[in-house]
């Protein structure tokens, strides 16, 4: 009843702070959609574009026991797919995946590389539920919360994925010692 | 394996990610696969990075309607009218279902850098010659350039930078620096170019309308609706497929009067191109030394008004930060901070012994001004940045990078490219 209770207030302070929303949450919807779309730069301008809408839709959404992150996520999923369908129909010429840096050796870079794309192969709801484990480091508890799924089902996926992902990676010839 | 034992692992696959248990070799390779590939979107943003976005977003913010929940009653009431108003207009204005300007907008949206093919002709044939122009638009960086062409001669080069427009008159071989489209004699509307506008549109709080004719929309971009004014509008083609302009065409309304229109803007090709493909393409391209005259946005000259010592404590409160190479550099201690202010804006001046840092954004230093716009200018890509490479006025080697909210430059007299490439590379913020 608490946690429902300080998630209510918080969802409260979210919806009239936009600033303190975009402060604590763009960098996360960032390295998400950089997943997503396979370039930081892309990624960093759709979610300027996320929080645009949500300046705008935040205020008026009810309290439903979701944060505001929920929504956030939710719509930078949408706003993905929306980038990826039009950039499957539209000009060639996409920007690598991985920023390449000057010290990295051809092979690392290349696993960096092939990392990368794995990640991006995985369907989206695989993608969130491994991003907001792995990268973001929430429990399964708040990922189930953030995807509006049971905390098993979670399981499920990130089981999935990690099996795909390790095919994937066979596939591409990158080792991933145990 | 039956469904149930999948269950079953999944769930001690979460045990073992949440450090509740070991698992077996199996699981610890299926945990070492996540955290492998999950590894390149483990990257940090820099709070300044953060803000710098949220500065951003900030004039678009200001453009939209931000409405709490109303009351259900007279939300029920609201919505009737916005209803009975959208039947009218959305009939005559919008396209149900299609957010063509969503989608126009997202079409020249994107991280990497556009190259537009335009034909500029008249409407009424005879009226001026047909020329070209290839623009390059990078919207991340702030960046657009833009070289004009008739008869096979280029006539005009302009380049827009964040916060100066640099204009190249091949026939005087001059270059025109301004603060911004004020300091040139043309005006604002001749300094932007048209698929340019017409994004900044989309991106910004105009009216756009749409129809659909066949397989293009037509949409409408007012560009001056004053009252009692000359009406100007763009009318652009979009393909109904791809939501790239095709054609954009100006009229001008004088009151009482039908719109007129005078030129045609054929968009031949749009292309995007990877960063690493544009480099260099953002600085003036003229092939022998050109006179560089920067004006302000009253097009006076630029005129020196004074200097000021700064200290260190003075110099860490002005925002956005300067660069620098910290307190010293290559046993060179900073021996002082000035700030120069000119007419057209304020340049800091960071000595270092022989060295020197500049860090300007509306105004360039007339050390760095002749050469910086020169023909000897070299850029070479530094991750997602390029370092450009010339002499100063008096034959000391440069290095300069642009920021987002300034550009820096090294000069140094002793050093070689190689040193003040490395010196550039080590500039950071004096918090």
């Amino acid at each position: 009843m608490g946690e429902d209770l300080g998630g209510e207030q918080r969802f409260r302070r979210e919806q009239s702070d936009f600033e303190g929303l975009f402060r604590a949450h763009y960098p996360e919807i960032v390295r998400y959609l950089s997943v997503r779309l396979g370039s930081r730069d892309e990624a960093a301008d759709l979610a300027a574009d996320v929080f645009l809408e949500a300046f705008t839709r935040v205020p008026r959404l009810r309290w439903r026991g979701k944060p505001v992150l929920a929504w956030l996520y939710r719509v930078a999923a949408n706003m993905a797919a929306d980038a990826l369908k039009k950039r499957a129909r539209e000009l060639p010429a996409a920007e690598p995946p991985v920023a390449a840096t000057v010290s990295d050796p051809a092979d690392r870079l290349a696993d960096r590389v092939a990392l990368a794309r794995a990640l991006e192969t995985l369907p989206p709801d695989y993608q969130l539920v491994v991003h907001l484990r792995l990268v973001e480091g929430y429990p399964f508890a708040e990922v189930a919360r953030l995807t509006g799924r049971s905390v098993g089902a979670c399981e499920m996926l990130m089981l999935r994925s990690a099996r795909r992902l390790r095919t994937v990676l066979e596939q591409e010839g990158v080792r991933v010692p145990a | 394996m039956s469904r149930r034992d999948e269950r079953v692992l999944a769930a001690r696959l979460a045990r073992v990610l949440d450090g509740d248990e070991r698992g077996d070799d199996e699981l610890r390779a299926l945990v070492t696969v996540l955290e492998r590939a999950t590894e390149p979107a483990r990257f940090e943003l820099p709070a300044e990075d953060v803000e710098h976005e949220l500065a951003r977003a900030r004039p678009r913010l200001q453009a939209r309607p931000r409405r709490r929940r109303e009351p259900r009653l007279a939300l029920a009431f609201g919505a009737a009218a916005v209803a009975a108003v959208a039947l009218v207009v959305f009939t005559f204005v919008r396209l149900p279902g299609v957010d063509v300007e969503g989608k126009a907008l997202a079409a020249l949206a994107g991280g990497s850098i556009l190259k537009i093919e335009e034909r500029i002709e008249p409407v009424v044939p005879g009226t001026f010659p047909a020329s070209t122009r290839t623009v390059w638009l990078d919207r991340k960086r702030g960046l657009e350039k833009w070289t004009q062409v008739l008869s096979n001669l280029r006539v005009e080069e302009t380049l827009v930078e964040p916060h100066r427009i640099s204009r190249f008159l091949t026939a005087q071989n001059v270059i025109i620096v301004g603060t911004s489209c004020r300091a040139f004699a043309s005006g604002c509307a001749d300094v932007i170019d048209p698929v340019s506008f017409y994004r900044r549109a989309l991106a910004g709080d105009a009216h756009v309308k749409a129809k659909r004719s066949g397989d293009v929309y037509e949409l409408t971009v007012p560009v001056q609706t004053l009252p009692d004014a000359v009406r100007i509008e763009q009318h652009v083609t979009i393909d109904a497929d791809t939501f790239l302009p095709k054609t954009i065409v100006w009229t001008e309304q004088k009151p009482g009067r039908r719109a007129r229109a005078f030129s045609r803007i054929v968009i031949t090709s749009v292309q995007r191109l990877p960063r690493r493909e544009a480099v260099g393409v953002f600085s003036l391209s003229q092939f022998g030394p050109a006179k560089v005259v920067q004006r302000t946005t009253s097009r006076e000259p630029l005129r020196k008004l004074g200097e000021t010592r700064l200290s260190l404590a003075q110099a860490r409160r002005l925002d956005p930060p300067l660069l620098w190479l910290g307190p010293s550099y290559l046993g060179q201690r900073l021996r002082g901070i000035d700030a120069l202010r000119w007419n057209a804006g304020v340049a800091y001046r960071l000595r270092y012994g022989p060295a020197t840092v500049w860090n300007y954004s509306t105004v360039v230093p007339p050390e760095l001004a002749p050469n910086r716009f020169g023909a000897g200018l070299k850029p070479l890509p530094v991750g997602r940045n390029v370092v450009r490479f010339y002499s100063s006025a008096s034959g000391k080697s440069v290095a300069e990078i642009d920021t987002r909210t300034r550009s820096a430059a090294v000069v140094a007299p002793l050093y070689g490219k190689e040193d003040v490439y490395g010196a550039v590379q080590r500039l950071r913020a004096l918090h």
